[in-house]
């Protein structure tokens, strides 16, 4: 059930200063928040999530969007995505659409495409989630050069895409499971010294892989705001991730215009970037 | 290299000039904007 809370939204707080400065009239003011309410509660902040099996689309999903306990439930196979609405608070619901993976399946993915059609061009924000540690992106990149980008284009909503690369604390296992300098600090919540260049010379050989396909840095591909590294059972560096969702499409600004922000406060300090 | 990419590659700091440098002995085939790309997302895991 939803919440009621006496704490407005952030954006609500933002235009009460802007109208206190600017010395708003009353009528005018509340011209505004009813434009704007009708924007926020109107309608659900729409996420699909795309990803193969594995990748991290729960624990994504829990700490990015504050969902408590999601479970990707989709049965194999299945050929119809239930929209789920979470009520938030006040009013404000966000939908999860949770997108089957395709899976090298001519037929399934026949069906699947069809449901990407139909779903992604309504959506406020697209995730297309990969694992960091993953050793071949091909059928990624085969889905993403295919399926997505072409579905995202011709409906005119690339723009409301994120690629998020998850998983970035497992590298250092990948590369040697026994070093315990490749291992997260998990009481740092942070990764080691070791580990960060290891992620850093990981990432780097990602996003090469990725421009030589054509994904990035091409007319048609991802921008670079729209690339995220970050893990999610940590909430490491999830800064980024919100950064690019307020960044999607002509609605992505919602979400940390309103619950969003809140999430944020929750997150971990660290980020990829932090200076000593 | 365009005039515009000439100008944005000038208005590179010392650092990202040598990484731009760098990026283009890895990879000849890149093109100004994939380099430039690449430059941005470095910024963002360094």
């Amino acid at each position: 059930m939803s919440e009621t809370s006496n704490a407005k939204f952030l954006i609500n707080k933002i235009f009460d200063k802007i109208f206190q400065m600017g010395n708003v009239s009353q009528e005018e003011q509340d011209q505004v928040n009813n434009a704007l309410n009708k924007e926020l509660l109107e309608k659900p902040f729409r996420v699909a999530v795309i990803g193969q099996s594995g990748v991290g689309k729960s624990t994504t999903l829990n700490s990015v969007f504050g969902l408590s306990n999601y479970t990707s439930n989709l049965a194999e196979g299945t050929t119809e995505i239930v929209e789920k609405v979470f009520p938030m608070r006040d009013g404000f619901s966000l939908s999860i659409y949770d997108m089957p993976g395709l899976n090298n399946d001519v037929d399934k993915d026949i069906e699947y495409e069809k449901l990407y059609k139909q779903i992604l061009p309504g959506c406020d924000v697209i995730v297309y989630i990969i694992n960091a540690h993953s050793r071949d992106f091909g059928e990624d990149c085969r889905i993403l050069k295919e399926i997505v980008l072409p579905i995202c284009n011709e409906n005119k909503v690339r723009e409301n895409l994120v690629l998020a690369i998850n998983k970035i604390d497992t590298i250092g296992e990948s590369i040697d499971p026994n070093d315990p300098d490749l291992q997260w600090d998990a009481f740092e919540n942070r990764p080691t010294e070791k580990l960060k260049v290891a992620i850093k010379t990981k990432l780097s050989d990602i996003i090469d892989k990725l421009i030589d396909e054509g994904l990035l840095a091409s007319e048609d591909g991802f921008a670079d705001h729209q690339v995220v590294f970050y893990s999610a059972v940590y909430n490491y560096n999830l800064q980024d991730f919100i950064l690019a969702i307020a960044k999607a499409g002509k609605r992505g600004w919602i979400w940390p215009a309103t619950v969003g922000f809140e999430q944020a406060g929750k997150w971990s300090e660290a980020k990829l970037n932090q200076e000593k | 290299m365009l005039l515009k990419e000439l100008i944005e590659y000038e208005q590179l700091s010392v650092k990202d000039k040598y990484l731009y440098r760098f990026i283009w002995e890895r990879h000849p085939n890149w093109n100004h904007e994939m380099i430039m790309f690449k430059i941005a997302i470095e910024h963002k895991v360094d």
